[in-house]
């Protein structure tokens, strides 16, 4: 390397901040480093050991993944993880966007009190809000739900009790107590949006659906894409609402990647497995994200 | 053989500590009470529980005077599979803590708790204890890894109120699965109520069908735990008895994934005739959810033909930490002895235990299994029989039958895993008419077989 | 206020009778929708939590007949010591908000403003550890929190208790 070359190299260190950049990652680098990036990778090390947290670890090789991987329950709780996360980001995606659009052409106090009603299940804590609704799921006659169905004419469903309706139902709970974050975020960008935008539109002669579509949608771009990206990892990895709704049940229907992790962890005492479970789901999600990341990247800059 | 540095290491220790064992100088009882001592002892009840905690601390100082070298601390800790690794990782694990009779199995075949057999013989404890209550906390050597200080066997609870409700006589409960089935059909028709339900969930649904097949003269495991065994008549008949009362009978109600809690509170609100469960959950339904307690009945596993019964046993071990040393061993199982089996041994010790739960308004003695010799407990219960608080005429069908029942241990290898795996089959048979409990049963069966040995 | 009405639907919008109807239609949709989803499990709980155990199990449908059971408040501050949970609740919120802000606010800045050439390197490290689930950091973590060099901070108090119980598997979504 020659001096000029490096001398050139400094002056551009500098000027995008140098040190001074430094110093401001210091606080990320420190909190991340020593309390996410390091603990992270060692639990990846005990995916290739087996350890009862008395004697030493002994390192067993692949040997947890190809246990985990000839698991007759894997191949269940993926299948049921991709169901959940497609009914989720079927319900759960569109439906914060449309209702921030529509609670942002609301005015004044009566916009305010929409959003905090639509923010209010997120008050309420994530295992609260799931032993509510098994009350309200009781799949009896006399079950809430059903009692309010019936009203309307319709039978007693079964809930959480059957194979096929478990799952929609825990979706349905799920989106309930997500939705409100989602939409207040969409809310905090649609303000962002330049009203000039609209009256431009307006004059163009496009009607209320068609600015929505071609002005705020536009605007909401980049959110969005994060948004969904987030969306999909967090549905990746449900947990609390199969765990504590069903289990698991009924008959396998619920169980899904991280149900199965942590009966690894919790239930069999097996680390070794669970950590390379763990793993796995990892390098899928890295995978699945850089995929995302690299197809939206021309919508979103442009 | 290829010998390893290591393992030749490992050799040399091992023979080392066995000739330590052997060695004539063998730390005595008395040797190690002067010796400085250090153990946390967990379950310390949570301030909350003003009585509880008064009560152990009282224990707690008279423990600390007889044994002046040691020094006790104490922790709120209590089992709890999402910390135990953690702790015993960090170290920080209290040398003493109760566990389910269920985790007993995975802790001895993943070494995660210490063998006190040794230790037992030093503190003159390993004769005292009741035999076939310890066998849960065995390996198949024969080696003891904890201490039963509460056991209790499956039988059925019932509602007395629903019973009489329905014209079904309370004090002659059922003693068959047939006569079950008929109480049941009956429970529904004339109370519109659920008459049997099940556990489902978190391990317990495969946990009460291992008992189901034990009574129908079925086992889980073979003796070494090589072998799964489940995966034959006792097991499919008892499914498709409870597959029967679901989708002929339609006695079982319409809620099908129930963990302990959820059937405790349903049983409470009087919404359920019969369940099978241990005696034990008499304090849950009548304390915690507010049963009457005249309302709680209890009786023996029924069977097939109403001869004797085999059941399976279920309450509290007290364990020790792996990582004990020996003299912490001694001093840990002083502990469990001094606090939680005393009671049995002195009239006094007996009195006192039996005063404070009542003054906290919490269960006495419930009729279980004994944690000491037969006698021992025959004479315990004479004499708190004064002050016991629990409505022990509602257990009369039980005490009845129960000197005869016999009472098996759980599978000896991966019992949880097992149980998880048995549960989504009971799932089955109770949310799918069409359920082919042959190939449920086999499919579990291969699945367990794979886990054995892990 | 003019600056109020430049949103999506313009003053002009309303006023054209038929667009007028159909805009408050749609309002009135979001607010019976968010009254109901989000207000409404919200009255069940408070009438429930008025009710004892046995009233709420036996009929779930009844909970405003009688929602008398104010003792179940005191219960809760005197048996099960509601105040203290509080506070440690409290310390927890404010702990990890004043945390978060500093840590996500100079990540922010540095990734999306001063633009470092390895501003890309340090969201991909960010984001990565979204992937991994908890339980796989859950003992390195617990090991990691029990002595925090640097700062000689540890939680093995002198009473031998410790001081931080060990993290638990956190609701993923």
């Amino acid at each position: 390397m020659t001096a000029a070359a490096s001398a050139s190299r400094l002056t551009r260190w500098r000027r995008r901040g140098g040190l001074s950049t430094l110093a401001l990652a210091v606080p990320t680098l420190v909190v991340f480093g020593y309390f996410s990036w390091k603990p992270l990778l060692q639990g990846m090390v005990m995916s290739f050991q087996k350890w009862n947290f008395v004697s030493d670890p002994t390192w067993v090789g692949f040997s947890n993944f190809e246990y985990v991987l000839a698991d007759p329950l894997l191949g269940t709780a993926v299948l049921n993880t991709l169901w959940f996360t497609l009914l989720a980001i079927l319900f759960g995606f569109p439906l914060p966007i449309l209702l921030a659009v529509a609670v942002s052409t609301l005015r004044g106090p009566s916009r305010r009190l929409a959003s905090f009603l639509a923010y209010l299940p997120v008050i309420v804590p994530p295992v609260v809000a799931i032993l509510l609704w098994k009350v309200f799921y009781d799949s009896s006659e006399s079950g809430l739900f059903n009692r309010i169905l019936a009203l309307v004419g319709i039978g007693a469903q079964p809930w959480l009790n059957s194979a096929a309706s478990a799952m929609p139902s825990i979706v349905l709970e799920a989106t309930w107590a997500g939705a409100g974050t989602a939409t207040l975020i969409y809310l905090a960008a649609i303000t962002g949006v330049r009203p000039e935008l609209y009256e431009a539109a307006e004059l163009d002669g496009a009607g209320i659906v068609s600015r929505a579509w071609h002005v705020t949608l536009p605007a909401l771009r980049t959110v969005i894409v994060i948004m969904l990206l987030l969306q999909l990892i967090g549905a990746t990895q449900v947990f609390a609402e199969p765990f504590l709704f069903t289990g698991g049940g009924p008959q396998n229907a619920t169980v899904t990647v991280l149900v199965l992790l942590y009966r690894y962890a919790f239930t069999a005492g097996d680390y070794g497995a669970a950590t390379a479970l763990g793993v796995l789901l990892a390098l899928f999600l890295a995978a699945l994200s850089a995929v995302y990341l690299l197809v939206t990247r021309r919508w979103s800059d442009s | 053989m290829k010998l390893t540095s290591k393992a030749l290491a490992a050799v040399t220790v091992v023979g080392l500590l066995s000739l330590a064992a052997c060695a004539p100088s063998a730390p005595t009882a008395e040797d190690i009470d002067n010796q400085k001592v250090t153990i946390t002892v967990g379950n310390q009840p949570p301030a909350t529980q003003e009585a509880e905690l008064a009560y152990f601390n009282e224990k707690l100082d008279a423990f600390r005077d007889a044994h002046p070298n040691w020094t006790i601390k104490t922790s709120e800790a209590t089992w709890d599979p999402q910390t135990f690794a953690a702790q015993l990782a960090g170290g920080n694990l209290p040398t003493v803590i109760g566990v389910a009779f269920t985790e007993m199995s995975g802790l001895i075949q993943r070494g995660q708790v210490a063998d006190i057999t040794t230790a037992l013989e030093t503190a003159g404890l390993a004769g005292s204890l009741n035999a076939s209550t310890l066998a849960i906390a065995q390996d198949a050597k024969g080696q003891v890894y904890g201490i039963p200080t509460d056991a209790y066997s499956l039988g059925l609870a019932y509602n007395r109120a629903i019973f009489e409700e329905a014209g079904l006589d309370a004090d002659n409960p059922p003693t068959t699965w047939d006569e079950v089935r008929d109480a049941a059909k009956t429970i529904a028709e004339k109370t519109g109520k659920t008459g049997f339900s099940q556990l489902t969930k978190d391990n317990q649904g495969g946990w009460i069908l291992a008992a189901e097949t034990y009574s129908r003269g079925g086992t889980m495991e073979n003796a070494d735990g090589t072998e799964v065994t489940f995966d034959a008549d006792a097991t499919k008949d008892a499914l498709q008895y409870l597959h029967d009362l679901r989708w002929e009978d339609n006695s079982m109600g319409s809620n099908f994934l129930l963990g302990a809690a959820d059937l405790a509170q349903q049983f409470a609100a009087g919404q359920v005739g019969m369940f099978v469960i241990q005696s034990l959950a008499y304090q849950p339904v009548v304390e915690v959810f507010g049963m009457p307690s005249e309302d709680f009945g209890f009786t023996t596993l029924p069977t097939v033909s109403g001869d004797e019964t085999v059941t399976l046993a279920g309450g509290n071990v007290e364990i020790v930490n792996a990582k004990a040393t020996e003299a912490e061993k001694v001093a840990a199982v002083e502990w469990i002895d001094y606090y939680k089996l005393a009671k049995y041994r002195t009239e006094d010790a007996a009195l006192e235990d039996a005063n404070l739960k009542v003054e906290q308004n919490t269960a006495v003695a419930i009729p279980g299994l004994s944690p000491v010799s037969d006698e021992q407990y025959a004479t315990y219960l004479g004499w708190i029989a004064s002050v016991n608080n629990v409505p022990t005429s509602n257990f009369q069908p039980y005490l009845d039958r129960a000197p005869k029942q016999t009472v098996l241990s759980e599978p000896v290898a991966n019992a949880q895993e097992l149980y998880a795996a048995l549960d989504p089959v009971v799932q089955a048979v109770l949310t799918d008419e069409n359920a082919d409990i042959d190939s449920l049963v086999a499919e579990a069966a291969k699945a367990v077989q794979g886990k054995l040995g892990r | 206020m003019s600056d109020d009405f430049r949103t999506l639907v313009s003053r002009h919008d309303l006023g054209r009778p038929a667009t007028r109807i159909a805009v408050r239609l749609v309002h009135v949709l979001v607010f019976v929708g968010v009254a109901v989803a989000g207000l409404g499990p919200l009255v069940w709980l408070a009438f429930a939590s008025l009710n004892t155990t046995q009233e709420v199990l036996r009929d779930p449908f009844a909970v405003w007949l009688h929602a008398d059971e104010w003792t179940n408040y005191a219960a809760a501050f005197t048996t099960v010591d509601m105040g203290k949970y509080l506070l440690n609740t409290v310390f927890v919120a404010v702990g990890s908000c004043l945390a978060n802000l500093l840590v996500a606010c100079s990540a922010a800045y540095v990734i999306a403003i001063l633009k470092p050439r390895w501003a890309g390197v340090l969201s991909g490290a960010i984001l990565a550890t979204l992937f991994v689930p908890g339980v796989v950091s859950l003992v390195p973590l617990y090991l990691t929190i029990l002595d925090v060099p640097p700062f000689g901070l540890n939680c093995r108090t002198p009473t031998g208790r410790c001081g931080c119980p060990p993290p638990r598997m956190r609701s993923a979504s």
